[in-house]
């Protein structure tokens, strides 16, 4: 078996690039490790190589194949897929050449039995994260809500959609920043619920003492969450807890009917020509869970 | 069960934002009404010219009820004087002037306005003016007791008559907790 391997010949000369170097048939190569992207040497036509009982070793990614191929005599090409020799016949026969043998693993000129060339494994390419999910959260005040989530980047989410508070329906908007993907987060939303009647709601909380009031007839608000939070899962399913700020803000209605009958006395009376603006701000909390379908 | 409105209204912010800590409401525009202010009268032979009588009402927090629950920003941006009882118009009125001050804040008055009737003034039962600049009465309405005096001066009736005094306000009901 040929073991003739000269490490130290030099294959070209320095001032010519492996395209240069007229290789030719006779030209053996080793390809560029797809994973690492280094473009072997390209050893000239009448230089020795080592062939036949060169051993591979490693998971794959070692690619070898005759000069004659597509890419002889030229660059190797780092952009196709490593292609693994599968035949051992095949892998044996094929000639490497001493200068594209990584150092310190290749043969020695002491010993100069085997090859032993250890090639690391290509890394999978990364699957695609899913996009499109469907979310569901429960919280104050944003109610029980029911959206449609979009991850464009794993670092970001908009979410959009509705649900109800108990009262009346509604809608939200909102995105979520997630700078590791996954853990802490940060949210902006905005939503509004119409007009409902709280009184039903009322009664059933405070008691069969409450007999209504014409001020929760007509109850509806917008707000906006400022949160901080955590997310936990990044595939598939996505649970998270969030917590912060809210501004929320809305219009009082039907005061007047509120105060005809209570407070005002003697020759006193007090009239509300236009409904009131009602601002309020305060801590928030909502739970929710992301199913990412697509 | 009657509830005060805007404790309501907080108790309802709260329930829903679980533990509201700010809650602020605006009210641009708030009328409140005295009615059958009674203003003394004049007997016909001490008015060799104008004289002046003065008349004075006061709103607590138990008459006003939540309206003097405004406790920032109270500002006045009209008042009227309509004639009652069986005036048939208040042309008599030749000079009046309003202001307010609160019994826990001695020594200070606020103005809110000075009428003068003009000599071509049309014949009227309700004397209306508009402030140029909105009059804030914020420290006297935040008291508990806030006592508007009115000072009329002119070719005044006889006998006691009446008037419906109407103050036009805006203010902010603000909480903190």
């Amino acid at each position: 078996m040929a073991q003739d391997v000269r490490a130290d010949e030099e294959p070209y000369p320095t001032d010519q690039t492996p395209s240069d170097a007229g290789a030719d048939d006779s030209t053996k190569r080793v390809a560029s490790d797809a994973g690492t992207g280094q473009m072997p040497d390209l050893a000239p036509a009448d230089s020795h190589v080592a062939t036949a009982d060169t051993e591979f070793t490693g998971v794959g990614a070692a690619v070898v194949q005759p000069a004659a191929g597509p890419n002889a005599g030229g660059l190797a090409d780092s952009t196709s897929q490593p292609r693994d020799v599968e035949d051992p016949e095949e892998r044996q026969s094929q000639p490497v050449h001493a200068a594209d043998l990584p150092r310190g693993v290749g043969p020695s000129e002491q010993d100069g039995e085997l090859a032993v060339v250890t090639v690391a494994a290509a890394h999978p390419l990364p699957r695609r994260l899913p996009i499109l999910g469907l979310m569901a959260d429960v919280g104050v005040p944003d109610g029980l809500i029911g959206s449609l989530a979009i991850r464009p980047w794993n670092w970001v989410r908009f979410c959009a959609g509705g649900g109800t508070n108990g009262i009346s329906s509604g809608w939200r908007a909102g995105l979520t920043l997630l700078p590791f993907g996954a853990g802490p987060s940060a949210s902006l939303e905005y939503g509004r619920y119409q007009d409902g009647d709280v009184n039903t709601l009322a009664k059933k909380l405070i008691g069969g003492g409450f007999d209504g009031s014409p001020l929760l007839d007509r109850v509806g608000y917008g707000y906006m969450n400022a949160h901080l939070g955590l997310d936990f899962g990044s595939r598939r399913f996505v649970f998270f807890i969030h917590g912060g700020v809210t501004m929320l803000r809305g219009q009082i209605h039907n005061l007047n009917a509120a105060i005809s009958g209570a407070g005002v006395t003697g020759a006193t009376e007090v009239a509300v020509e236009q409904d009131p603006t009602a601002k309020a701000i305060g801590p928030s909390v909502k739970l929710g869970l992301v199913f990412y379908i697509w | 069960m009657t509830l005060r409105p805007f404790s309501t209204i907080t108790a309802l912010v709260a329930l829903a934002s679980g533990c509201s800590f700010s809650f602020d409401a605006d009210l641009p525009e708030v009328e409140i009404t005295q009615r059958g202010l009674t203003v003394p009268g004049v007997p016909q032979t001490t008015q060799a010219s104008d004289v002046s009588v003065t008349s004075s009402f006061t709103l607590s927090s138990s008459d006003a009820a939540w309206a003097k629950d405004m406790n920032s920003d109270v500002f006045v941006h009209q008042v009227k004087i309509a004639a009652g009882g069986s005036l048939p118009n208040l042309d008599f009125i030749e000079l009046a002037r309003m202001t307010v001050a609160a019994p826990s804040i001695p020594g200070v008055a606020t103005d809110i306005m000075d009428y003068e009737r003009g000599a071509q003034a049309p014949s009227s039962s309700v004397i209306q003016i508009s402030m140029s600049a909105p009059v804030d009465i914020t420290a006297p309405w935040s008291a508990d007791n806030t006592i508007f005096e009115i000072q009329i001066a002119g070719q005044l009736p006889g006998q006691d008559w009446t008037v419906d005094v109407t103050l036009n306000l805006s203010g902010e009901i603000t909480y903190k907790f």
